[in-house]
């Protein structure tokens, strides 16, 4: 079924489940709704290796801008790539090869096990029809394993906590074997514990030369978790660059309206308090 | 679920439903023993020699009158429960139906016109079959009149297309003449396997058989479509055209089914629920062992009407009295899950 050359995917055989690494851009991304412009002209590359967090305040754009670059809106102008190629003339398995998309956490209608959760990860690799294979159930197994829930995997999704079933959603990205990761705000609901081992297991994942970008509302924990900030506003990335020349008082005075004390820590960090009560 | 224990319980399953139609061919008013089953199967392949009149007798018994039935209760109970479960994938909800998109009410106005119009059977059964395709065919495109159809925007045009023909079912009804085509009305909707005969089931056999192979292998998509649109594109999975493959096929399957048997209710809805408590959701094997079940379960309740009292009470009525107290059990067990 998928004889002949593919730039993108070629990491289906290989054992690692992570590849030499793919690159996502977007070139000059517009996004309508009705008369309204959400998205005004975005320009991002992003790398293996790098931890991009998205910025913004509610209704700047940042949900509707991961969706473009996951294919799931298609843009008033613009195009996103992987790598060279256009995602909107790929065809769809192919894009989901390269590109997993965590989503926030939600609820199934019917009682799928971890397990089957993140089997669900394989049908970009496998294809709709087919059972899956023993190396299917290998991979599951194995990325279980990375993300430390292998003691998870024959509970119900639905009955297991937020952050479990947050990390379950990241274990299914990684069963696709994509290098490149999405993830709508994945801190958010997560408790201070959830969101320390998450941050770890990104990091891990980044030094495995995976891709990953996501949104968030906390500038503490993108700071913290983020090789790379980007300020979306009024449909703008206004900032776009290392955590700390980014997330500085006057430019999360102009993101969240509200004046920030920015602390020096002896570590090298730096902590964000909101002043002024 | 390990593989292995569904294998061994499915394997059960096809096993129950082959001595379930054997006691189908053995009971009835004229009772037959195993053994006389077994020999007739034996002259009627030539291994075994029977009295020409005993040979006539038991023909008429086993093929013409019992196995149509027995036929009839496995495809039907087959479609309406894989259709059940297909759709209840499909709208994400386990409280969903095969009626969900006006199936029901669509075959029911067709073979209401049919008894008011025609004195023949074939007439009934081929209007009730196109009024069900009508009626979602109408549902579905109040779903996409604007703008493209949605979960929530299907389930409302499948509710209007269904009182829209239940609307014209009352309309037959109250012009239908009160003696002979009413009762005949009312009794159809009850539900019946009386009237099925081999032709019928000949032309029925191969389309519902299709249909639980091609749904059966869309099995690993709908998992994935039933955690929401979105996820579902991520994984690759082509959302509009599965959704709209489902649909049809698990609405021809159940058209079909209602139109040679007319409405036979809560198969499609209570033994999926049963087989997903049993088997768990992943719908490459929820959908085949809900065909098995819900075989099972019809060939039963068929047995149970047969037996029950000597006048026939129609197997809608048996099915959903039977229905009723698994439905309760299911939801006692599943409750769980749902909130």
């Amino acid at each position: 079924m998928d004889i002949g050359p593919n730039r993108i995917g070629e990491n289906r055989d290989g054992q690692s489940g992570t590849s030499s690494g793919t690159f996502l851009s977007a070139r000059d991304i517009h996004f309508r709704v009705g008369n309204r412009d959400i998205l005004k002209g975005i320009d991002l590359v992003i790398g293996p290796g790098e931890i991009m967090s998205l910025l913004g305040a509610n209704g700047a754009g940042k949900t509707t801008l991961l969706r473009v670059l996951l294919g799931l809106a298609a843009p008033a102008r613009g195009e996103v790539f992987i790598d060279n190629a256009p995602t909107a003339s790929l065809p769809r398995r192919e894009v989901a090869r390269s590109l997993a998309y965590v989503p926030q956490v939600h609820m199934t209608p019917f009682p799928y096990s971890v397990r089957e959760v993140v089997a669900m990860g394989r049908l970009p690799q496998k294809g709709l029809l087919s059972n899956p294979s023993d190396r299917d159930h290998d991979v599951v197994q194995r990325v279980l394993g990375q993300i430390d829930i292998s003691h998870l995997a024959d509970r119900v999704y639905s009955e297991i906590s937020g952050g479990e079933r947050q990390l379950t959603l990241i274990a299914r990205a990684l069963a696709q074997q994509a290098s490149i990761l999405i993830l709508d705000e994945p801190m958010a609901n997560l408790d201070f514990g959830y969101q320390a081992l998450l941050s770890k297991h990104l990091r891990g994942l980044a030094d495995d030369g995976h891709t990953i970008l996501m949104s968030g509302h906390d500038p503490q924990l993108a700071y913290s978790a983020s090789t790379r900030i980007g300020l979306l506003i009024d449909g703008h990335l206004e900032q776009d660059g290392k955590p700390d020349d980014v997330l500085t008082a006057a430019t999360m005075q102009k993101l969240y309206g509200v004046d920030v004390e920015s602390v020096a820590l002896a570590c090298g960090r730096r902590a964000f308090f909101p002043t002024g009560q | 679920m390990r593989r292995q224990r569904v294998f061994a319980i499915g394997a059960l399953l096809i096993l129950a439903l082959f001595g379930m139609m054997a006691v189908s061919l053995a009971i009835g008013r004229y009772p037959l023993s195993l053994a006389d089953i077994w020999e007739f199967l034996q002259a009627s392949v030539g291994l075994h020699e029977l009295a020409p009149e005993r040979y006539a007798l038991l023909y008429n018994i086993i093929v013409e009158i019992r196995l149509p039935r027995l036929l009839a209760a496995v495809l039907i109970g087959a479609a309406l429960a894989i259709s059940g479960a297909s759709f209840q994938a499909v709208f994400r909800n386990p409280l969903v139906s095969p009626g969900i998109l006006g199936v029901l009410g669509g075959a029911s106005f067709g073979a209401a016109l049919g008894l008011l119009i025609s004195e023949q059977w074939m007439v009934v059964q081929l209007l009730a079959f196109v009024m069900a395709l009508l009626a979602v065919g109408f549902g579905v495109f109040i779903a996409n009149l604007f703008g493209p159809g949605t979960m929530v925007t299907l389930v409302l045009g499948g509710i209007i297309s269904g009182a829209l023909f239940t609307a014209l079912l009352s309309i037959t009804k109250y012009t239908a003449d009160p003696y002979n085509e009413l009762p005949a009305i009312v009794y159809w909707l009850m539900g019946s396997l009386q009237a099925v005969e081999l032709k019928h089931i000949a032309v029925v056999m191969v389309p519902i058989l299709a249909g639980i192979v091609v749904l059966t292998l869309l099995g690993h998509a709908l998992d994935a479509l039933s955690m929401g649109d979105d996820e579902a594109r991520a994984l690759g999975v082509p959302v509009t055209a599965v959704r709209y493959g489902v649909i049809i096929m698990a609405t021809l399957v159940s058209a079909l089914s209602v139109s040679i048997a007319g409405i036979i209710g809560w198969v499609g809805l209570v033994v999926p629920n049963f087989a997903r408590l049993v088997f768990g959701p992943a719908n490459a094997r929820l959908l085949p062992l809900s065909a098995a079940i819900g075989a099972l379960f019809l060939l039963s309740a068929d047995c149970i009407t047969r037996v029950l009292t000597p006048a026939e009470i129609p197997i809608g009525i048996v099915t959903e009295l039977l229905g009723i107290p698994a439905f309760i059990l299911v939801l006692g067990r599943a409750r769980r899950a749902w909130i």
